[in-house]
């Protein structure tokens, strides 16, 4: 089970809310999305800005991808965009057959802290 | 055949070799998790790709064949039949008969057509449709598919996809799709997210996505179809050509492996022709000589560069040759009546494809022994504790500048005790020799030396682990092994990432060069201030940072006899492999620079110690790497025999 592993000083510099780093699982799959979705919802509501450690991931298929592209939406939509840490490449090879690197806003800060 | 189509062919017989091979593993893996409809899909798809490929390019008794491969796993997919073991054997062998089939495209490679047909009946029986004689050879001649010529002119086409609601539920995998449809062409793919619903209210086993693409292939819309027509029940897509849409260049491209060891040594003859002018640059003085040396210091970095870029391109990653080890280790481990599995890990480690293709064989021969001598049977597993079902470990990891591997098992571990009485018998060591368990499981990588008292298919026949590590030494790298009795045994490899360029010094010795690889270089010494001592038995050791070192003469190592004089004159080597060190005796320092090996091999027949031949420059010189494991191993061997005598 992924878990927020800890929480950095806030980045933003307005200094409103902590950012915490969340370890994505090992497989980004649709056997574990409904698991992951639930995991996401909770990150949404903490009103934190979220650092999405994709280190661990070592399979994704299109449906956990769809699912984190929903979280990257709307967790841009309440003002926080998500930043990623070490995006491997199965995940951004992966986004990018999709389509879907710019909607997960992995051409922004794919591998940075 | 046009050059354009025989392109096409290669590109479809290599893509067809790496989607066997992942074929192969997905099957090992469906072995054991018999209802994983995911497992399946992705099979299915694979075999369905190189159905499409194999119509396209002709190749119809391939086509033939591996449709009647998706009958029986089409079979298996809709539960028709179970996942038996005939079932789970009739597969793998498709595998290789296809394997087999894609290389008699090629010439000089003769297919065991009997063997096709019977593979071919057992398929079409296992899903009740034994009354079907399989086509003959000959009757295969005769295309099976109608094939027509790929159109060599690039064309783009647009597609638009759209997923259905049980698209993903039913083991369709849009991104495999892709990936399959890129296999055509350049592939440019835009998402369109509108449809796709809030985190709260997404429905996360249904794809609601959708997506454009632009296809520039020249792939007729047949093949295209082909892919599509995977996913045609729970989507919705179109496909139209785009009218003059100027030809995309492809974002990838296969090299042949010739054409990048061309400029590898192109690459490798600017460095040595610029080590050379740097000498003469050396020796010229005043502002314009600083100028040459400045402009020279640039093109060095580019040249530097340029080696780097040429060698990422030659780099594969080390699944290329784990993967076959799944399949090996359960064919062999059956017979046997043994239960193993293998797990890798770190097989994305990228090393030059030339050194992966020599370690394939070493690699070979370890597991072999794994299973064949490590691995215990399952009641004795069960009864010393353990799991029935062992393990074999392959591991890759890259280490400074090498790459390790290992591979390990969870067996019963060598007996040192058996070892040393064998080694005795042999005469390898003397009856009272007093050696550390380190020392005695080594011995097993001498000439001859086996402990298992029967011979067997796998291993055993008293050859092998020396050739092992001679192929290691020979490739620059160095294999060690540990043991616990009960726990297990691990091989350890460390590999140059390239053996194509070395850098090292260049010493001399009774007229010769050698080469000194810069990775075990410590110090030179030289020999006026070496504090030179002798050992108890009489032979020489140097006083080096609180160490004594073995100080060897290289001229009398590699040829009996030296004609250097004892002490104050030449240079001492200081050289380590791992935490061993010693100092070689040799003539003079001529040089560091990067050494191109423009022709591996031993030309000095038996001599231990000895490892490439390296011509240093066009026509310029020929020095010979040292094999300094072999000298440090050597050295050690002396003091042992000193300390025996």
């Amino acid at each position: 089970m992924a878990v927020v592993k800890n929480t950095l000083d806030d980045v933003t510099g307005d200094g409103s809310s902590a950012t915490a780093v969340y370890d994505l699982p090992r497989r980004c799959t649709m056997a574990e999305a409904m698991a992951l979705r639930e995991d996401l919802l909770l990150q949404l509501d903490s009103g934190q800005h979220i650092t999405l450690n994709a280190e661990p991931v070592q399979e994704v298929d299109t449906a956990g991808l769809q699912l984190l592209t929903a979280f990257a939406r709307d967790i841009a939509a309440a003002g926080r965009p998500v930043r990623w840490h070490s995006a491997p490449s199965v995940l951004t090879e992966g986004a990018a057959r999709l389509g879907l690197v710019a909607a997960l806003g992995l051409n922004a800060d794919q591998g940075s802290a | 055949m046009s050059h354009g189509m025989q392109q096409f062919h290669e590109h479809f017989l290599a893509e067809s070799q790496e989607a066997l091979s992942a074929i192969e593993s997905l099957l090992l893996q469906l072995a054991t998790q018999t209802d994983n409809a995911e497992l399946l899909a992705k099979i299915f798809r694979l075999a369905h790709s190189i159905k499409g490929g194999a119509a396209m390019c002709g190749f119809s008794q391939v086509a033939a064949y591996t449709h009647s491969l998706e009958t029986l796993l089409d079979a298996l997919r809709n539960r028709r039949i179970e996942l038996s073991t005939r079932a789970s054997d009739a597969l793998l062998q498709s595998v290789d008969v296809l394997r087999e089939m894609l290389g008699t495209t090629q010439p000089h490679q003769p297919a065991d057509l009997l063997r096709h047909d019977a593979v071919h009946a057992e398929l079409l029986a296992l899903v009740g449709l034994s009354g079907e004689k399989p086509q003959s050879a000959e009757a295969q001649a005769t295309p099976a598919v109608v094939v027509k010529p790929a159109a060599q002119a690039q064309q783009a086409w647009k597609i638009n996809f759209e997923c259905g609601p049980q698209l993903l539920s039913n083991g369709v995998d849009p991104l495999q799709l892709f990936n399959d449809l890129s296999t055509l062409g350049s592939l440019q793919v835009q998402a369109q997210l509108q449809a796709l619903p809030s985190l709260q209210d997404l429905d996360t086993q249904a794809c609601q996505l959708s997506w454009d693409m632009v296809l520039t292939t020249a792939a007729p819309a047949e093949s295209i179809e082909l892919v599509l027509e995977w996913a045609a029940s729970d989507c919705r897509y179109t496909l139209s050509p785009i009218a003059n849409q100027p030809p995309v260049e492809k974002p990838s491209a296969r090299i042949s492996v010739d054409k990048l060891d061309d400029i590898l040594r192109m690459a490798g003859e600017l460095v040595t022709q610029q080590a050379q002018l740097h000498r003469l640059a050396g020796s010229l003085q005043g502002a314009v000589a600083e100028q040459l040396r400045a402009g020279m210091a640039q093109i060095d970095a580019r040249i530097h560069e340029l080696q780097d870029a040429v060698m990422c391109t030659r780099l594969s990653p080390v699944s290329t040759v784990f993967a076959p080890f799944n399949r090996l280790v359960r064919d062999l481990a059956g017979p046997l009546g043994k239960q193993i599995r293998v797990l890798n890990s770190g097989e994305r480690t990228e090393m030059d494809k030339a050194l992966l293709e020599k370690i394939a064989d070493p690699l070979l021969h370890l597991v072999r022994n794994c299973v064949d001598h490590g691995i215990e049977s399952p009641a004795v597993r069960v009864a010393a504790g353990k799991p029935a079902e062992g393990e074999i470990r392959l591991y890759a990891a890259h280490r400074g500048g090498s790459v390790t591997i290992e591979v390990s098992d969870d067996g019963k571990g060598l007996d040192t005790q058996r070892i040393l009485a064998k080694a005795i018998r042999l005469g390898l060591v003397a009856a009272n020799a007093n050696l550390s368990p380190e020392q005695i499981t080594n011995l097993v990588f001498l000439a001859g030396f086996s402990t298992s008292d029967v011979t067997t298919e796998l291993s055993g026949r008293g050859v092998g682990m020396d050739v092992v590590r001679r192929k290691v030494l020979e490739l620059g790298g160095t294999i060690d092994i540990s043991s616990q009795a009960g726990r297990g045994t691990r091989f350890t490899m460390s590999l140059p990432l390239s053996t194509s360029v070395v850098d090292g010094i260049t010493v001399s010795c009774a007229d010769e060069l050698y080469i000194v690889p810069l990775t075990m270089l410590v110090e030179c010494v030289p020999g006026p201030e070496a504090k030179l001592s002798a050992a108890a038995d009489q032979s020489p050791v140097l006083a080096y940072r609180g160490e004594h070192l073995p100080v060897l003469d290289l001229e009398a190592l590699l040829f009996g006899s030296s004609t250097a004089q004892a002490d104050a004159s030449g240079l001492l080597v200081v050289v380590e492999d791992g935490d061993k060190r010693i100092a070689l005796r040799v003539d003079a320092l001529l040089d560091r620079q990067p050494i191109v090996l423009k022709s591996i091999h031993n030309g000095h027949g038996q001599i231990d110690g000895i490892g490439a031949t390296a011509i240093l420059a066009a026509g310029s010189a020929v020095a010979r790497i040292l094999d300094i494991p072999a000298l440090v191993q050597q050295s050690g061997s002396q003091q042992q025999r000193r300390r025996i005598a």
